[in-house]
């Protein structure tokens, strides 16, 4: 297919240019809600890339404006109460917020993929060793668990990651298994068995790409997830150092105190944070919509 | 049904053993350092080798991996999990004070999760697409998304500025003063609930919505049931599994303290005893709450497996 567009002649790429157009479109009206989940990451992973541009101030330099002035054309979502300029907390904030995320579900998932195919495909005894070290670490509440591993590890984003990465790790371990037993029956498995594939290649090749729905659906829950994770550890403290910004910390330690005369510094971090989470929650939503065949077609 | 159980009982001792394992070897992670500092840090022990020796005896760690490993078990099977290096009394003195508060919580707030969801869910399976139901997924999605301490943090703010209502500082019992005490747990209890509610909803919708496409559903309305009993009996009772699981996992991270909601409403619950553990450094209390919270986890997880085989008979044979 790649070839096919390399060589086309220009017209035909004009064409493809603008049935994408119109594909995208349709594909707007179909999923409103899931097309504007899109935008809104889209607008944040941008926010977020270009913190340092978008943001006018340093976010963690102080008197940049008087404390507590309240959101205006200056400062549009005010200052806090050592004259910090709130929108650059809350831009810098999200790109701590967001690469926490992202980067956590990408190795939590990715670790959790492995696990679930080779439990999921091997069997036996590796499956069964393996599933109940799942239960068993399934067992501990994700915030329970996030404060013990956090309690071992120095506090630090890096390490922040790491925690949160090890927490998202058994549920996509376990939903790819789930999803290796239901692909491993089909024919073509038996097909390239038959035709002497290995193991590996047979996972690669023939397994991964027909499970791949399912592992971008908890993907993309799990960020949302992930974020909240950070979010809830930094409001208890135990999240990147201060004076980073983060979402968490600026609604607990700097605006909840405040939150009657100064309401703007705990209120723009808070629904940035919802937002964020609302937009990958839906992501997911379409995600399984669009790429599960049984509900694919289906009126409503 | 009586192999059923049996298998399921024999596939939770193995994990239990396996969590037992891994919050001991969690705790021997800790750098030697960590110890000095727990030493300076405690206060009550002092800055000295001797206490340094002191806490290695407390924790037991002078002594070979396994020996220890065993001797903590034993020791939790006869109900003594070691003392606390915070409070140096046994951690399960701590546990008997926060649990019963966890408890309270965790029920009321499922009670209230519960009443929401059901209703909302089953309406919004039933009328599809409509007004109701386009209401109850936006909602559930908004509860999903937005942040419950964060809407906590808010709604004291709105309590205290219309009300005059703060949560007091000092917990009071249900045999103290019944009143004062429901009221310590209305809000937060409302607060998990809903946000509770809207897994549920949405996991209640979904499973309706699949089994009201089943055959037997069909079969159900052509012989000329009423569509309650079509409803309450024919669909509810098939869609319930998975309902029941979502409740099960919900209940038991309920009983593992829900910590964020604890603080921020001043509940000395399970949840932020093992966050003030955590902030001491206390090993020995978060060994015992994390496996505390770990065994009830797959007790729940457990009952309710065995609530399918009652739901559903097919389970109990294959």
């Amino acid at each position: 297919m790649n070839t096919a567009v390399a060589t086309a002649p220009i017209a035909g790429a004009r064409y493809k240019a603008i049935s994408l157009v119109r594909r995208s479109l349709r594909f707007a009206k179909r999923e409103p809600i899931g097309t504007a989940a899109g935008i809104l990451i889209v607008l944040l992973l941008a926010s977020a890339i270009f913190a340092p541009l978008i943001a006018e101030f340093d976010p963690t330099k102080t008197r940049v404006g008087r404390p507590f002035t309240g959101p205006g054309w200056d400062h549009w979502f005010g200052t806090d109460q050592v004259g910090r300029d709130v929108f650059s907390r809350v831009v810098h904030g999200g790109r701590v917020s967001l690469t926490v995320g992202i980067v956590s579900v990408l190795i939590g998932t990715t670790v959790g993929t492995i696990i679930g195919m080779l439990s999921g495909y091997f069997g036996g005894f590796v499956d069964i060793v393996l599933q109940r070290i799942i239960d068993a670490i399934m067992s501990i509440p994700t915030m329970v668990l996030a404060l013990a591993l956090i309690s071992i590890l120095e506090p630090g984003t890096d390490k922040l990651i790491l925690t949160i990465a090890v927490v998202m790790t058994p549920s996509s371990a376990r939903i790819v298994r789930g999803a290796v037993l239901a692909v491993k029956p089909n024919m073509y498995v038996e097909a390239a068995k038959a035709l002497g594939a290995g193991s590996g290649r047979i996972l690669i090749r023939h397994i991964l790409p027909n499970i791949i729905a399912p592992i971008l659906v908890i993907g993309s829950v799990q960020v949302g997830n992930a974020i909240l994770l950070e979010a809830s550890l930094s409001f208890l403290g135990l999240g990147p150092p201060p004076p980073n910004p983060s979402w968490g910390y600026m609604i607990s330690q700097e605006g909840r105190d405040v939150l009657t005369t100064a309401p703007w510094i705990g209120v723009f971090p808070g629904v940035f944070l919802s937002l964020t989470v609302f937009g990958f929650n839906m992501l997911g939503d379409t995600i399984r919509d669009v790429l599960d065949p049984k509900l694919r077609g289906r009126i409503g | 049904m009586r192999d059923y159980i049996l298998k399921r009982v024999l596939v939770t001792i193995p994990a239990l053993v396996i969590v037992s394992m891994m919050i001991f070897s969690l705790v021997r992670l800790f750098p030697g350092d960590t110890i000095v500092a727990m030493a300076s840090e405690s206060g009550s022990f002092g800055f000295t080798k001797d206490a340094e020796n002191q806490i290695r005896a407390i924790l037991g760690i002078d002594k070979p991996f396994l020996t220890q490993y065993f001797n903590w078990i034993g020791g939790l099977l006869t109900g003594d999990a070691g003392i606390s290096l915070w409070t140096r009394q046994p951690v399960t003195h701590e546990i008997a004070r926060t649990f019963p508060i966890s408890l309270e919580l965790a029920v009321f707030s499922s009670v209230v999760g519960i009443a929401v969801a059901l209703p909302a869910g089953i309406i919004a399976a039933l009328k599809r697409n409509t007004f109701p139901d386009l209401i109850a997924r936006f909602v559930s999605l908004v509860g999903l998304s937005v942040p419950s301490f964060w809407i906590a943090t808010m709604l004291l703010v709105f309590f205290s500025v219309q009300f005059r209502w703060i949560p007091p500082v000092i917990y009071q019992s249900f045999a103290d003063s019944p009143g004062g005490n429901l009221l310590q747990f209305l809000f937060p209890s409302l607060l998990l609930g809903f946000g509770l509610s809207a897994t549920t909803m949405r996991m209640t919708r979904s499973a309706m919505l699949e089994v009201l496409r089943e055959d037997y559903v069909r079969t159900a309305r052509a012989k000329g049931l009423t569509e309650r009993v079509v409803i309450f009996r024919h669909a509810l009772r098939n869609a319930f599994i998975p309902v029941v699981t979502i409740i099960g996992t919900q209940l038991a991270y309920l009983l593992g303290g829900t910590i964020i909601i604890e603080v921020i409403f001043g509940l000395p619950g399970l949840g932020r005893l093992t966050l003030e553990a955590v902030t001491h450094r206390d090993y020995t209390q978060i060994q015992a709450n994390v496996m505390l919270i770990a065994s009830i986890t797959m007790f729940v997880n457990l009952v309710v497996d065995l609530s399918y085989g009652w739901l559903d008979p097919r389970i109990r044979y294959s």
